[in-house]
């Protein structure tokens, strides 16, 4: 019953992670690529932007300097 | 957590048919574990991030969890031996991160799971040298035991050491971890049992 129980949530654990993480992310990790499943605080820690939203604000706070500027 | 939980389900399976072979082979193991460590860089990757060390632990603890019977027999066979080659693929995940923080934080100012990890490792040192066939000779089975509850304390580092990432696999260490947790206790509740029911039986023998 045991052993069952391990089996079960084993199996359960892989769909469940298959349902979660982007098949590519999983295929960037071979190769060593970080990407949004693998070690995003990594980039975090290191001052790198956030996936997803990479430069937007700083795309807007150009924008405010640009107009600044102008002015 | 896929390819940590395949290969979990691949080592469980290939302990399962070949424990013997694998046990028999094990200095070749221990050999290509170390290759991998030596041709490892510090990029990241599964074995740096601890993933592929993390698969090798998982084995080796719900090792302990299984029921008495054929599979535990043949995943116990090469449980020391998956607990070495576990430990030694630890170490660039241990050398990559210690860079990391090293050049960007500096060491006091290091996560609380780099220092759970830190912990973790070097309780390791211990556990997996003993775990190998020629130092076990030289030790008592008492002795050995001993040192080898120590692993128990191990195993909660190292989900501490996840779980305080926080990150998107927060669910699954917890569910790892926690399932692992009841079945130990359950496990232990059994044994109790057991020797109080023996005692008892021997008392009534005796009486």
């Amino acid at each position: 019953m045991r052993n069952w129980i391990i089996a079960i949530l084993f199996v359960g654990l892989l769909a469940g992670s298959l349902w979660q993480e982007p098949s590519g992310d999983i295929i960037d990790g071979f190769s060593g690529a970080t990407n949004a499943t693998f070690n995003p605080e990594i980039d975090e820690v290191g001052g790198v932007s956030a996936y997803g939203e990479d430069d937007e604000e700083d795309d807007e706070d150009d924008e405010h300097e640009d107009e600044e500027e102008d002015d | 957590m896929t390819v940590t939980i395949s290969l979990v389900i691949i080592i469980a399976l290939v302990s399962y048919f070949f424990a013997k072979q694998l046990h028999q082979y094990r200095l070749g193991l221990y050999a290509l574990a170390t290759i991998a460590v030596f041709v490892e860089h510090e990029q990241g990757n599964y074995l740096t991030y601890g993933f592929v060390a993390l698969a090798f632990f998982l084995v080796v603890m719900y090792t302990g969890a299984l029921q008495r019977g054929k599979l535990r027999k043949q995943l116990a066979m090469v449980r020391a031996e998956w607990a070495v080659v576990g430990s030694l693929l630890l170490i660039p995940h241990f050398l990559v991160f210690t860079e990391f923080v090293l050049d960007e934080l500096g060491l006091w100012q290091a996560p609380l799971n780099y220092w759970l990890g830190v912990i973790a490792g070097l309780m390791i040192v211990p556990l997996a040298i003993t775990s190998l066939r020629i130092v076990r000779k030289q030790l008592r089975y008492p002795q050995w035991k001993h040192l080898h509850r120590m692993s128990y304390l191990l195993y909660a580092l190292v989900a501490l050491h996840l779980i305080v990432l926080g990150n998107q696999r927060l669910p699954f260490y917890l569910i790892l971890f926690g399932t692992y947790l009841v079945m130990r206790l359950f496990t232990w509740w059994e044994q109790h049992n057991l020797r109080i029911n023996t005692r008892k039986s021997n008392q009534k023998r005796v009486g």
